[in-house]
């Protein structure tokens, strides 16, 4: 007897293929596999998916091409266990439909993640959170309109919270994202970076540009809370690169003597050069911070694609500060009386000259 | 008389304190100049300079990091190889001067002044003191820079070449004018070492005459 087979329609194997991504980013290799076709026609209709904005190439190397569904709730697209990707489904559904409730209103996003945040560390549910540009995040992301059509894609796994406890954090929490995050940063001990980034940016942005000393000092204290691990060494320098340029600038007469929109014209390359140091650090602490909940078989893909984000942080790096440096070229130093103290480390540094 | 400056002369001249005898006898040298020409070699200006100030960047990383990171292991970071044992005694003394200090901050605003300072007193020594950059580093002579550096290494775990290039760029410009060596550097820079060059066949041909060299404590 023989079994006759039916051919797919393209529509039924794009269907499928979405269908498979559901579980997160799979290579053309894999879903050619998968659906028993050849790795060019699959190829072929993944690039008709991407055009329809249906899906997205994470990766992409030689022949190794890797896509994810463009609604995959993960930042960056990275494949987190299923598991913790339908708990936090779960989590984020159900903080937007009792904010409803008790507030009458749709959460924002930034109040989504943190009321999030708050309820795992104070119930101690295994969900994964992450450091990343606004602080502490879950490693999924949602627009609260799309939660219905998400969580229908996706799943939810139920968590061992009841509503009584969703309804009182969301009773402390505002929908003003600044404030949000900075009540955030002051009451998690190891947010100080954080709160000074904010500082930093608040001070800056609000012209205080009267009060070089205190900005540097701020700048000061951010280097002190920098880690010192050796994965964050080239930070580390940047950033001293960064101050050591801050400094020469404000002890210039151009900037000292400059008019109101000179002064400003520097602070904003200033913060502008800071915001891409602190896009990279955040960008390591998420990576850092998310390694341990992806799985085992996709560490290498997260490496490249951890590596070529910082690549391109870190070349705006390079190129805000080389513009930064310029500056050095031009600017005069004004004289500085030296203190006891800087003279005498002068005459530590130079000791033994001849030996160099 | 025209006067091959060694990097050391520069680094004294900005230096502070009065404890070094060199210092005093750099300005002396500097500030007495009259009728003196003093020439600097590119490579020095371009090249071995600016690896001091880093050298003096990564020496203060590792100071933050030994002093503000209860975990860190001192000189486990990979720049801070790139630190040579006077560089640790450094950090011993500077740690020892800032034991005084309430808040790791001044120590951070201190630094950074003061090496600011130093940046600023080369660079105004060269723009004023200078009156010749010679022998651009595209232009040193590899096999001239090998010999010397062959010698001057001998026995010596440390591999020194800056020093060759520095010495090649002097032997190179003597060549196309007298000139005097002048350098506090007497172990290293040496009559015997700048003889090594004529017993080498065509390093001698190449450079018949060499030059001077005179040291800073002699004067």
């Amino acid at each position: 007897m023989t079994i006759k087979q039916t051919r797919k329609t393209p529509e039924e194997i794009k269907e499928e293929i979405l269908l498979h991504l559901k579980r997160g980013p799979l290579s053309t290799k894999k879903l050619s596999d998968l659906l028993g076709s050849n790795w060019s026609t699959i190829n072929s209709y993944l690039e008709e998916l991407k055009d329809r904005g249906d899906v997205r190439e994470i990766y992409s190397r030689e022949n190794l091409k890797i896509y994810i569904r463009a609604d995959y709730p993960v930042f960056y697209g990275l494949p987190l266990d299923e598991d913790k990707l339908k708990e936090s489904l779960f989590l984020l559904s159900k903080i937007i439909g009792r904010w409803k409730i008790v507030n009458g209103s749709t959460i924002t996003k930034t109040p989504l993640q943190k009321i999030a945040v708050e309820l795992i560390k104070n119930n101690s549910l295994n969900v994964p959170v992450v450091r990343f540009h606004y602080g502490k995040v879950l490693t999924t992301y949602m627009e609260p309109e799309k939660i219905q059509q998400i969580v229908k894609v996706y799943g939810v796994k139920k968590l061992n919270i009841v509503d009584k406890t969703i309804d009182e954090e969301i009773n402390k929490h505002t929908n003003i994202a600044w404030l949000e995050r900075k009540k955030q940063y002051e009451s998690h001990s190891d947010m100080k970076l954080f709160l000074l980034s904010d500082y930093v940016s608040y001070s800056i942005s609000k012209n205080k540009i009267d009060e070089p000393g205190k900005i540097l000092d701020l700048f000061h204290n951010f280097l002190l809370e920098i880690p010192t691990d050796e994965k964050y060494s080239l930070l580390f320098k940047k950033y001293h690169d960064f101050i050591s340029v801050v400094n020469f600038i404000f002890n210039s007469d151009q900037f000292n003597n400059g008019s109101k929109e000179e002064r400003e014209h520097y602070f904003k390359e200033i913060l502008n050069t800071f915001d891409s140091l602190w896009q990279t650090l955040t960008t390591e602490f998420f990576f850092n911070d998310i390694e341990f909940f992806i799985k085992q078989d996709f560490k290498e893909i997260l490496q490249f694609i951890k590596d070529s984000k910082l690549k391109t942080y870190y070349s705006e790096i390079d190129e805000k500060l080389s513009n930064l440096l310029d500056y050095k070229k031009t600017l005069t130093p004004k004289k500085i009386d030296l203190s006891e103290d800087e003279k005498g480390i002068i005459e530590i540094l130079l000791e033994g000259a001849n030996e160099e | 008389m025209r006067w091959f400056l060694d990097m050391c002369i520069i680094l004294y001249y900005v230096g502070e304190g009065d404890k070094e005898i060199f210092i005093k006898k750099s300005r002396h040298f500097v500030d007495e100049k009259g009728q003196k020409e003093f020439l600097l070699c590119h490579y020095i200006k371009d090249e071995n300079l600016p690896r001091w100030i880093d050298r003096q960047k990564i020496l203060f990383r590792e100071l933050i990091k030994q002093i503000n990171d209860k975990n860190y292991l001192p000189y486990s970071s990979e720049e801070s190889k790139r630190l040579y044992e006077r560089d640790r005694k450094k950090i011993i003394k500077l740690i020892t001067l800032f034991r005084s200090f309430s808040d790791n901050k001044k120590i951070i605003k201190n630094f950074e002044r003061a090496v600011q300072e130093i940046e600023v007193r080369i660079n105004i020594f060269i723009k004023e003191k200078i009156d010749k950059l010679v022998i651009p580093v595209s232009d040193i002579d590899f096999e001239l820079k090998s010999h010397i550096f062959t010698f001057l290494n001998l026995g010596s775990s440390i591999k020194n070449d800056s020093d060759a290039k520095t010495i090649a760029s002097a032997i190179q410009e003597n060549n196309n004018q007298n000139l005097t060596i002048i350098t506090a550097d007497k172990s290293d820079w040496n009559k015997e070492l700048l003889q090594e060059v004529h017993n080498h066949y065509n390093l001698k041909k190449k450079y018949p005459k060499l030059p001077n060299i005179n040291y800073l404590q002699d004067l």
